[in-house]
């Protein structure tokens, strides 16, 4: 019964599946609305609200000023301890809390993810965008800061945006990477805490980059966010051009993780609803 | 016409038992693989959830999938709207697609019910102009005027669902795919959900609907698809396939409780005959059905004003007690019952080997025209459907009445009083 439909030809059917970031274009709009929904529910029945954004690296700030800046006295290069503490850890909050927020977003909303097709890169992108409100919103505080202990800024200023930009690729890359890998081993939740805290001592934040040893600084800027940190600081701090090469370098190893990484995600993506 | 829809050969498994999805597992499985080389390959078992299915679905048509719980429905269509994708073979659509399959996922508690029509309408693919416009007819659909700029969390679960099949509903598909969601709601909801739903149908959406409301598919679909045990085992018109999923489901029961008496033997001495014994050497069934003119003379002979005789022979190799016969006459055109006999408490209390049945209707009150008679057994005691008949045809001679005079001529007499003199 079924073999005998006469059923013309299905015609163009397979020509229009578009292509994954065609879908993702078509889907802007979703990516916004979702962002603005996790930027709302993020401080959503919180007294604080969005302050909870400046407050995570105001705190620290304060925190490593008294215990590295005055009791240990780490040297910076002229800059003083606090506002040198406050610009490293603003970029590294950014990336601390991109990856932790965007890593369990496909788990957190399991039901979705069986229930209804979207491209499912929404999710951890969002996640990602909410953070970067965050660090604009940490960032404004950077103003009076500067003000305060009366440092010149210089035209090299405007480089910043494509610190950040760069610093962007680099956690999308990263989370795109480690949010598959925990759709399907919920290991990497617990690693996650762990790695970030290593990864901390590993990033000049509260030491300046030029009190590694020079024996191991190839190796040591071969971490994107070494070179991130640095150049913002040089940028912002001492309106000095950055360091080209170190910031070429992780320009490139993010370009890598945001291109390997989505296409990891994207060839795993099919499997989500099956695993999840 | 053409095809939106091009399900080609599609299986899909599922690996059964627990996933793994802790590192230590992975590792562990992949050690002892890499040292216990000697094949033990297929340890995993799968679970085929489809097997081989293929079907097209032309623009336009409305579809609807039945079968038993497990049989596949849902899977399909989360292989149709992409969420999960097939193991083998390929699926294919054309077209704008929504899914009412999980009304409100996606909804936030925290947020407001017009902040969730936003957010639910861009995450079933509605660009933010569309969802403005559509925004008040939305919204009065689920007659949420009043509350729509608070938190869902507040809302009621009827609310809730309302406003979720209000935005799905809204969403200007040209494929439409729906997972038994008509049955949310209060009544007069649900009466106007299915009215939407026809809207869309009329506007020219093409739907896939399952459902096990049998009514709805009969009223709704143009074309049903019966489902069982992961394959695509008929297509045809609702009726058809309605009348087979009945006759497997029974068979289903029957193999059941088959299973349930060769279980209760093994314990006993072995019998070599019960275990041996196949399906149909436990299952009573109807057969020899014949429809007959009054006095039993030959079927040409059937005609309006006169009587109907309908004759068959049940084998039933176990005996059954109080056998509960019910006879059904329909109307071909429409498939609706014209009357129902029942036959219970006959003289035969058990039954065993092949009994003859005739039932006469001296005077049947049918009009000309096509009709069936569907004759089914059951159990008295516990209502228990055990055998159907195949339907057999028969045809009322006469002129065939207009629409407006009814088909049933009920016998009447009439007495007309003498006008009393003045």
């Amino acid at each position: 019964m079924l073999q005998n439909q006469t059923a013309p030809a299905p015609q163009h059917l397979a020509d229009e599946q578009p292509g994954a970031l065609q879908e993702l274009i078509a889907y802007r709009e979703l990516l916004l609305m979702w962002t603005r929904r996790e930027f709302r529910v993020r401080y959503s029945q919180s007294f604080l609200g969005a302050a909870w954004a400046v407050l995570q690296p105001l705190a620290l700030m304060i925190i490593f000023s008294l215990v590295f800046g005055y009791t240990l006295g780490i040297p910076t290069n002229g800059s003083p301890y606090p506002l040198f503490s406050f610009s490293g850890l603003l970029l590294w909050t950014f990336f601390a809390n991109s990856l932790t927020f965007a890593i369990p977003s496909l788990v957190n909303h399991m039901n979705l993810v069986n229930k209804i097709y979207f491209p499912r890169e929404i999710l951890p992108m969002s996640s990602i965008l909410v953070c970067a409100i965050d660090f604009a919103v940490g960032a404004a505080l950077l103003i009076p800061m500067l003000i305060i202990y009366q440092v010149q800024i210089g035209a090299y200023v405007l480089l910043i945006p494509l610190i950040v930009l760069i610093q962007f690729a680099f956690a999308l890359g990263l989370a795109f990477v480690l949010t598959t890998t925990n759709v399907f081993y919920r290991d990497v939740r617990f690693i996650i805490p762990l790695m970030l805290q290593v990864w901390l001592y590993l990033s000049p934040v509260i030491y300046p980059a030029s009190q590694v040893p020079e024996v191991i600084r190839t190796i040591y800027f071969l971490n994107p966010m070494a070179a991130l940190i640095e150049s913002f600081r040089r940028v912002l701090l001492y309106n000095q051009a950055p360091d080209w090469p170190t910031l070429g370098l992780a320009a490139g190893i993010s370009l890598l993780f945001l291109i390997f990484g989505y296409r990891y995600f994207k060839s795993a993506e099919r499997r989500f609803a099956d695993v999840i | 016409m053409s095809v939106v829809i091009d399900v080609d050969c599609v299986s899909k498994s599922y690996v059964l038992g627990a996933v793994q999805t802790s590192l230590r597992e992975a590792i562990a499985s992949a050690a002892s693989k890499a040292f216990r080389s000697r094949g033990k390959k297929a340890e995993r078992e799968l679970f085929w959830a489809l097997k081989d299915v293929s079907y097209q679905v032309q623009q336009g048509e409305v579809v609807g999938i039945i079968g038993h719980n497990g049989a596949g429905k849902s899977t399909m269509l989360k292989l149709l709207s992409r969420v999960t994708h097939p193991t083998k073979g390929s699926i294919r659509t054309r077209g704008r697609m929504a899914s009412l399959i999980e009304l409100g996922a996606g909804f936030h508690p925290d947020l407001s019910g017009r902040e969730n029509i936003f957010l639910n309408g861009s995450i079933l693919g509605l660009k933010q102009a569309e969802i403005q416009r559509q925004f008040d007819s939305i919204v009065s659909f689920a007659g949420l005027e009043q509350f729509i700029d608070t938190p869902v969390k507040r809302y009621s679960s009827g609310m809730y669902v309302r406003l979720a099949f209000a935005v799905a509903s809204h969403v200007m598909a040209d494929l439409l795919l729906v997972d038994e969601v008509l049955s949310v709601g209060d009544l007069s909801f649900q009466d106007r959900s299915l009215k939407k739903m026809q809207e869309l149908r009329d506007n020219g959406a093409t739907i896939v609907f399952i459902s096990h409301n049998m009514n709805a598919v009969r009223s709704f679909c143009q074309r049903a698809l019966l489902m069982d045990h992961g394959r695509l085992v008929g297509s045809g018109t609702p009726a058809q396939i309605i009348h087979q999923y009945e006759v497997l489901q029974y068979e289903a029961k029957m193999r059941k409780q088959r299973e349930k008496m060769v279980g209760q033997n093994a314990d006993e001495p072995k019998d070599e005959l019960v275990i041996t014994a196949s399906a149909n050497a436990f299952k009573p069934s109807i057969a020899n059905v014949e429809v007959l003119a009054e006095d039993a003379k030959p079927a040409e002979a059937l005609h309006e004003a006169g009587g109907l005789c309908v004759r068959w022979e049940t084998q039933v190799p176990d005996t059954v007690f109080k056998p509960s016969y019910c006879l059904r006459v329909c109307r071909a055109s429409d498939e609706s019952t014209c009357f129902v006999l029942w036959g219970a408490n006959i003289n035969v209390i058990q039954l065993h080997g092949i009994a003859k049945v005739e039932v006469s209707i001296p005077r049947h009150g049918l009009v000309a025209g096509k009709y069936y008679v569907e004759i089914t057994l059951s159990d008295g005691g516990t209502r228990e459907t055990l055998a159907f008949s195949t339907r057999t045809s028969f045809i009322i001679s006469g002129v065939a009445p207009s629409e407006d005079e009814g088909f049933y001529h009920p016998l009447a007499e009439w007495q007309f009083a003498e006008p009393l003199p003045v």
